[in-house]
C-alpha cells in the first residue's frame, strides 16, 4: 500500500486531503521534469541531487519497491555514464508517473 | 527538557525536511498522537535553528541531506547538539546508507531512520528517542528497532575525514567542499591527502574507485 494512503485518512476534511494531494502532485512533477532537464543538460551534479530529492518523495509517498532503481540510477550518474544514465532513468522516470497516477486516481476518488 | 517517562509531559517536536510534502505529511501523522505537539514545521535549517531559539522542542527530526542550502549533514546535527544538548535529534533520510547512519550517529544524533521506513515506525523511533535518549543510538533495520551503534565504514579514517570523502562522493570540489563544510580549502586538502595516505590510494583515479566501492548505494544523493 502506498504510503499516502495511510496519510490521507488524518485529514477529516476534504479541503486538507485536497491541499495535500495537490502538493504531493506538484512535488513529484517538479522532480520528474527537474530531473530530466538536468539529466538532458548534462548537469550529473544537479541531477544526483534531485534524484535524491525525488527518493525521498517517492518512498515517503509511495512504496519502498523504488528504491533499487534510484540507486542504480545514482551510481549512473555517479559514474557520468550517459548510456547508463539513460538506461537508469527509464525505470525510474515511470515509477514517478506510476506516483503520479495514483495521487491523480486518489485526488479524483475524493 | 524532557521529563522522567512517567509524566505528562507532551513531546515538543521539530520537522525538518527540504521536500514540503514530507514536512506537511510527518506533520500530519504526527499531529494524531495525543502526546505529541508538533511545534516547528521547517524546510531550511536557517527556519529550524530560528525557531528553535524562539521555542526549543524535546525531538528535532531532521533530514540529512539538505543539498542547497548552506547547513546540513554532520556540521547541522553538531550545531544542533551544540545549542540544544538536551534535545534528541532523529535524523531521517532516503534510502538505507550505512555511511550516512555512522555520520550521523558520530555527529551526536540519537537514531536514524529511513524515509522508506512506514509512519507507525517514526513514531517507534521518537518514543524510543525519548526512553533511550542518553543510553544509544536508534536504528531501524529488519522490520526492528535496534539501539546499537552503526559499524564504523573504516576503521583507518577519522570521522571528518569520511565526511570529507562523503562530500566528495557526491561529486564536489574541494573547494566545493570547503565552503559546504565552512572550512578553509588547505582543511579539506589535508583530511582527503591524509584519507589518501591512509588507505594507500596513490591519486585521484584510485581514490574515485574507492569512493565508488565504499559509497555507491550507501551515501545519498
Amino acid at each position: 500500500m502506498p504510503h499516502i494512503d495511510t496519510l490521507l485518512p488524518l485529514y477529516p476534511d476534504a479541503a486538507g486531503r485536497s491541499a495535500m494531494l495537490q502538493e504531493a502532485l506538484a512535488q513529484v512533477h517538479a522532480d520528474l521534469s527537474g530531473m530530466g532537464s538536468a539529466i538532458e543538460a548534462g548537469d550529473y551534479l544537479l541531477a544526483r541531487q534531485l534524484t535524491h530529492r525525488a527518493k525521498g518523495t517517492a518512498c515517503f509517498l509511495g512504496t519502498a519497491d523504488m528504491l533499487r532503481a534510484f540507486d542504480a540510477l545514482t551510481d549512473a550518474l555517479r559514474a557520468r555514464d550517459p548510456v547508463r544514465v539513460g538506461v537508469a532513468y527509464a525505470p525510474v522516470r515511470q515509477g514517478l508517473l506510476e506516483l503520479e497516477h495514483i495521487l491523480l486516481q486518489r485526488l479524483r476518488a475524493r | 527538557m524532557l521529563l522522567s517517562g512517567s509524566d505528562q509531559h507532551r513531546l515538543r517536536i521539530a520537522i525538518l525536511d527540504d521536500h514540503p510534502v514530507i514536512t506537511l505529511g510527518v506533520a500530519a501523522y504526527l499531529r494524531s498522537q495525543p502526546d505529541f505537539d508538533i511545534v516547528h514545521v521547517e524546510t531550511t535549517s536557517e527556519g529550524l535553528l530560528q525557531g528553535l531559539k524562539r521555542q526549543p522542542c524535546d525531538i528535532a527530526i531532521v533530514d540529512f541531506y539538505l543539498p542547497r542550502q548552506p547547513w546540513d549533514g554532520m556540521d547541522f546535527i553538531r550545531c544542533l547538539r551544540r545549542r540544544h544538548p538536551d534535545m534528541a535529534v532523529i535524523t531521517f533520510s532516503a534510502g538505507t546508507p550505512a555511511e550516512t547512519e555512522y555520520a550521523a550517529f558520530r555527529a551526536g544524533a540519537t537514531g536514524y531512520l529511513p524515509k522508506s521506513a512506514s509512519l507507525p515506525t517514526l513514531v517507534e523511533v521518537i518514543r524510543a528517542a525519548r526512553a533511550h535518549r542518553r543510553r544509544g543510538f536508534i536504528t531501524y533495520a529488519d522490520g526492528a528497532l535496534r539501539t546499537t551503534p552503526p559499524r564504523h565504514p573504516d576503521t583507518r579514517l577519522t570521522t571528518a575525514e569520511i565526511e570529507v570523502l562523503r562530500q566528495i562522493a557526491q561529486g564536489l570540489s574541494v573547494t566545493q567542499v570547503a565552503a559546504r563544510l565552512l572550512r578553509s580549502k588547505k582543511t579539506i586538502s589535508t583530511h582527503k591527502r591524509r584519507s589518501m595516505k591512509k588507505l594507500g590510494l596513490s591519486d585521484d583515479l584510485a581514490l574515485a574507485l574507492y569512493l565508488n566501492e565504499k559509497f555507491a548505494h550507501k551515501a545519498g544523493p
